[in-house]
């Protein structure tokens, strides 16, 4: 074990070293605060439009292998959106994962159909990225939780 | 006698800059600003674990770097650690007044934090958050520095830090310790630099020395030392080296170790390197299927439907229930079979240092997965970091780089287990033949079979498909 030397406390020296600390634990708490507040604002970003995408996958539950995305894509007035092209990025929520990649083609108007290979069970999110016709580019989330393993 | 072996610090050009002082800080500032990059990422950065620096260098490549060094050669990350250099800059203007103080001279804070760490990564489910794991890292700065800026010499790193203590338990497999080239040379030695530090002609310290309070001549395997060379750079007669030696072979041996002690008579290293193990396999136990049943099925046997409660019973089983029901009986029939008056307690102790080369084999197995089937994921990801800054200066990110095949990786997942256990039976070997009597194969035997069984287990575990999940409570 370490010599155990008693604490020595000089009087002159902890008063001094005190008269440093605060200063210095304000500004720690500052900065940690500072750090939140500017992490919570990148996180506050806004909605993409006022585009809907309805989502279903087969099948449920979802198992290891293959499993198709279906999504819906209508405007704010309900009108399917046609012509778009969407690309899927499915990613484990664990990093190092391999993640599966997809495109999805349009099977009716507005109606978009993709397929992914699902390598490992767990929790998977996919990211289904669109472009729009118009040049418009927006991604929307979808969580496949509790993929099987069996 | 000097010592014949291996010298890391003779081999040219990487011996001489292992020698110059300033090796250990050209080490640590590309480490610092790595933590500085992943820090950034992971609050401002994609909220996809596996689209962020912070998660995919934690959880992925520090950890499975971590372990393939500590196999390789030794706790050279503890030598490279950020923490410390931060804690050199601010140790500029605070000098810290205080000794640590003695009734936590040692590891149960480091116990609880290794524990509770491991508890907090299954619970909020750490891997899969960029903006936790980040903040992971600064309150582990904060945390050092805080200590440091406090209390004298290496506190946090010999009472503290969860990961130096875990590199601690697992260098004790390395293949390398820092220790001295030929004893004689200290017997003379009068100044005593490696552990008083060295001086000028005004008896200023102008090189320190260890900081972990372990006097080189008295100095008996890696155990609580960092790596950091102080003591070879304070050494005025170049007798420090980093010298080859047999992997695990300190866990036989119980020698009065300088800043450590007798380690049958520390319980809490004891329980440190049962938690070593012992975690091992519940941390791998958190990555497949059958935990989910296994939470299931004590949901609806208890009537909670909260997982920390769960969790909590889960580690309570998997680190003090089982080694208490595994090692015990061990030791008990050990007692009973060579009737001697040590306590049963003594004798758990003494065998809890048999199980670090097996928990370290699982951790390699774990961790060496994890690494070698996502071992290229970082340069995607390093790629989509600096498209999102505006140029794609690194190309667009190829996605398709993931590592190697897994059932390349189950080859070296299995290989590794089968190390452990090697090593875990030897070093129990050893310490069985040490025993008075005629039973010493029997004692063996049962030591052995502990052995066997938590290898089975671990075996079982990574045979098991993985299913990594955040939400536990649902679906069974």
């Amino acid at each position: 074990m370490q010599a155990g030397t008693p604490a020595v406390l000089i009087q002159g020296q902890n008063m001094n070293f005190q008269r440093r600390l605060w200063p210095a634990v304000y500004n720690l708490l500052a900065f940690v605060l500072l750090l939140s507040l500017l992490a919570g604002c990148s996180r506050s970003s806004g909605a993409a439009s006022q585009i809907t995408v309805e989502t279903e996958v087969t099948p449920q539950p979802a198992h290891v292998g293959p499993v198709t995305i279906n999504f819906k894509l209508k405007d704010a007035t309900g009108k399917p959106i046609s012509g778009a092209h969407a690309t899927l990025d499915g990613n484990m929520t664990h990093p190092g994962m391999a993640p599966a990649l997809g495109e999805a083609t349009e099977i009716a108007p507005g109606n978009y159909r993709g397929n992914l290979e699902l390598s490992m069970g767990g929790d998977w999110v996919v990211m289904i990225h669109i472009a729009l016709s118009d040049g418009q580019k927006f991604d929307r989330e979808l969580e496949l939780k509790g993929v099987r393993s069996d | 006698m000097p010592e014949t072996g291996f010298d890391l610090l003779r081999v040219p050009v990487l011996g001489r800059f292992l020698h110059w002082r300033h090796a250990r800080t050209v080490l640590q500032v590309p480490l610092l600003l790595l933590s500085i990059v992943m820090v950034l990422h992971g609050l401002f950065g994609p909220s996809l674990a596996p689209k962020n620096l912070a998660t995919i260098l934690s959880w992925v490549h520090f950890r499975g770097l971590l372990v393939a060094t500590l196999l390789f050669a030794g706790n050279f990350f503890c030598l490279a650690c950020p923490l410390m250099l931060v804690r050199n800059g601010v140790r500029k203007i605070f000098k810290p007044v205080w000794n640590w103080p003695r009734f936590l001279r040692n590891k149960w804070i480091s116990l609880v934090l290794l524990v509770s760490i491991l508890f907090l990564y299954e619970l909020f489910d750490l891997w899969s958050s960029p903006w936790l794991t980040a903040w992971l890292i600064i309150l582990y700065f904060a945390a050092a520095v805080a200590i440091d800026s406090l209390f004298k010499h290496a506190s946090f790193c010999k009472f503290v830090c969860p990961i130096g203590q875990y590199n601690f338990i697992a260098a004790t497999v390395s293949p390398l310790e820092v220790k001295v080239r030929e004893q004689q040379v200290c017997t003379s030695c009068t100044t005593k630099d490696c552990i008083r530090g060295a001086r000028n002609s005004e008896l200023v310290v102008i090189q320190r020395g260890c900081e972990l309070a372990l006097f080189q001549p008295r100095k008996t395997g890696n155990l609580d030392c960092t790596f950091c060379l102080d003591c070879v750079q304070a050494c005025p007669h170049d007798n420090v080296g980093i010298l080859s030696r047999l992997p695990a072979e300190e866990l036989t041996v119980d020698p009065m170790r300088s800043g450590v002690g007798i380690i049958s008579r520390r319980k809490d290293l004891a329980a440190l390197a049962l938690v070593f193990c012992f975690g091992a396999l519940l941390n791998a136990f958190g990555m497949v299927r059958p935990i989910y049943a296994f939470e299931s099925w004590i949901a609806s046997v208890l009537g909670l439907n909260r997982e920390t409660p769960i969790l909590a019973l889960i580690f309570f089983l998997f680190l003090v229930v089982e080694p208490l029901i595994l090692i015990g009986a061990a030791a008990w029939i050990t007692r009973r079979l060579t009737g001697q008056t040590n306590s049963v307690l003594a004798i758990a102790i003494r065998y809890s240092y048999a199980f670090v080369p097996l928990g370290f084999g699982i951790w390699l197995a774990h961790y060496g997965f994890h690494f070698l089937t996502g071992l290229f994921t970082f340069i995607p990801v390093a790629q989509y970091a600096v498209a999102g800054l505006g140029k794609p200066l690194l190309g667009q990110p190829r996605w398709s780089w993931v590592g190697f095949p897994q059932n390349v990786v189950r080859v070296f997942e299995y290989g590794f287990l089968g190390i452990g256990l090697v090593g875990s039976f030897l070093v129990t070997h050893r310490l069985a033949e040490a025993e008075r009597g005629n039973h010493r194969r029997a004692v063996f035997v049962v030591w052995a079979f502990v052995a066997l069984l938590l290898w089975c287990a671990a075996l079982w575990l990574m045979s098991q498909p993985m299913e990594m999940r955040g939400v536990v409570l649902i679906g069974g």
